[in-house]
């Protein structure tokens, strides 16, 4: 009876140690993933990319009132970025009426763009414009979130083939240079 | 029933297309031309019907020039003297190919080479030239960089990547055309490089920008069992460069850019194939 009494006793200490351990860790895990995705809310220095008179993706910085999180941030740089350039001499890579409709993050680091039907149905015809589009989008997301792995494009909620009938969006995109 | 039509619709220029060579050879080489299996073009005139694609600053519609572009080099094929080639077009006329249906159909047709012909334009009006494109597997530039040097074999022993790079360069490595997809876009590029600079009669030069050849992820090129590049023959938001399409010269000098480029890769891959059997 004693001897069941300590085992009892025994079981007791290491469950609890056991769900004490499993919590630290993941209060510890957390904590360090929303350093990563969640902040207090700050004043960021970002970079946009707009098209220079070469036709290449040129980098314009520019001062916003952060959000709490990454995904309101790259809200706050898309909408930015389709508001057009500041700066003389570059060019608006985003057709207008664009807007972006929601921000969403995938465990593989992956940050979906969801836009308006603007993004297809106004046909700026091709491939190096597309590519202007898509890479100012990437560029611009990538170079200011260094956490972000890659970009995804959808429209309306939905996976597309292509923006303008050239390029394939349907899979992450990263960074490119345009020559 | 949709489906039936289109089929037919796509069937006719094919029919069309295998029919002609032996119409038009010369007497003296069309026995030796007969003789040969006609090498299969796939011709994919970019665009078309409610898509018009580029539009010029003076109102040139992309998926008209490249359809232009598209029937006289499908017509130099089946003209050529010296080589039996069957010209297919995946569009016969203004009207809209979903990509999806280009690059079925060009499966289908098995053609033993896929050339999409388009027009390009920027946001920029200094843009301007003549590119070819093959298909890029990768997004990135790094990425992009390892797998041209992993394609022309000057690889370097280095650290294993990352597993989705790994992932991507394998699937580079089962690409079997991409190697003869690189040497279409060379060929291509070079052969219109010297057919356009060529000086006219007159003593008169075209001036165009060769901007190289490039990869990128195009939709259309994906998926296409063959050799597959894509032209992008000139910038309609340039003006110079849209000027140029309405100089007959111009069309006629790219056309027999294509045509040489595309005997002297015919002739590279019978070699390779006579070398393998």
């Amino acid at each position: 009876m004693k001897l069941g009494a300590k085992s009892l006793i025994i079981v007791f200490i290491s469950v609890t140690l056991i769900v004490l351990g499993y919590s630290l860790i993941k209060i510890v895990f957390f904590k360090s993933t929303d350093t990563l995705f969640k902040y207090a809310p700050q004043v960021k220095k970002i970079k946009l990319y707009f098209v220079n008179q070469d036709g290449k993706l040129q980098a314009e910085k520019r001062e916003i009132q952060g959000g709490g999180s990454i995904q309101e941030d790259v809200k706050l740089c898309i909408e930015e970025l389709a508001a057009g350039p500041k700066e003389k001499g570059l060019m608006r890579s985003l057709p207008p009426l664009v807007f972006i409709k929601g921000v969403y993050l995938d465990e593989n680091r992956c940050i979906y763009l969801d836009f308006n039907k603007s993004i297809t149905e106004k046909p700026v015809g091709g491939t190096k414009r597309e590519q202007q589009m898509i890479y100012s989008l990437v560029n611009t997301i990538l170079d200011n979130f260094g956490q972000l792995n890659s970009v995804k494009i959808l429209v309306d909620g939905q996976e597309i083939k292509t923006l303008g009938g050239h390029l394939d969006v349907n899979q992450p995109l990263r960074s490119k240079k345009l020559e | 029933m949709d489906k039936i039509k289109l089929l037919l619709l796509f069937l006719l220029p094919v029919f069309l297309a295998a029919q002609e060579p032996q119409s038009s050879k010369s007497a003296g080489k069309a026995g030796q031309a007969l003789l040969q299996k006609p090498f299969s073009v796939i011709i994919d005139p970019g665009h078309g019907g409610r898509d018009g694609g580029a539009v010029g600053n003076k109102g040139t519609l992309e998926k008209n020039v490249v359809f232009e572009l598209a029937t006289m080099l499908a017509k130099a094929l089946v003209d050529d003297p010296d080589r039996a080639f069957r010209a297919v077009l995946t569009r016969a006329e203004d009207k809209f190919v979903a990509l999806e249906d280009r690059i079925t159909f060009a499966n289908q047709a098995e053609g033993d080479i896929f050339m999409s012909i388009h027009a390009n334009a920027s946001e920029s009006k200094n843009d301007n030239g003549f590119e070819v494109y093959y298909n890029s597997l990768v997004t990135d530039d790094a990425l992009t960089n390892i797998a041209k040097r992993e394609n022309t074999g000057i690889s370097e022993k280095k650290d294993p990547q990352p597993t989705d790079s790994m992932f991507i360069l394998w699937e580079l490595a089962q690409n079997e055309f991409q190697k003869e997809s690189m040497d279409f876009a060379d060929i291509i590029q070079a052969e219109v490089e010297t057919a356009v600079s060529a000086k006219a009669e007159n003593g008169k030069k075209i001036l165009m920008r060769n901007r190289g050849v490039k990869q990128a992820g195009f939709a259309v090129l994906r998926g296409v069992r063959m050799p597959a590049i894509l032209v992008e023959t000139s910038y309609l938001s340039n003006e110079a460069d849209e000027n140029n399409f309405k100089n007959p010269e111009f069309k006629d000098k790219m056309v027999r850019g294509f045509l040489e480029a595309i005997k002297k890769l015919a002739a590279k891959m019978d070699k390779r194939r006579d070398e393998n059997k």
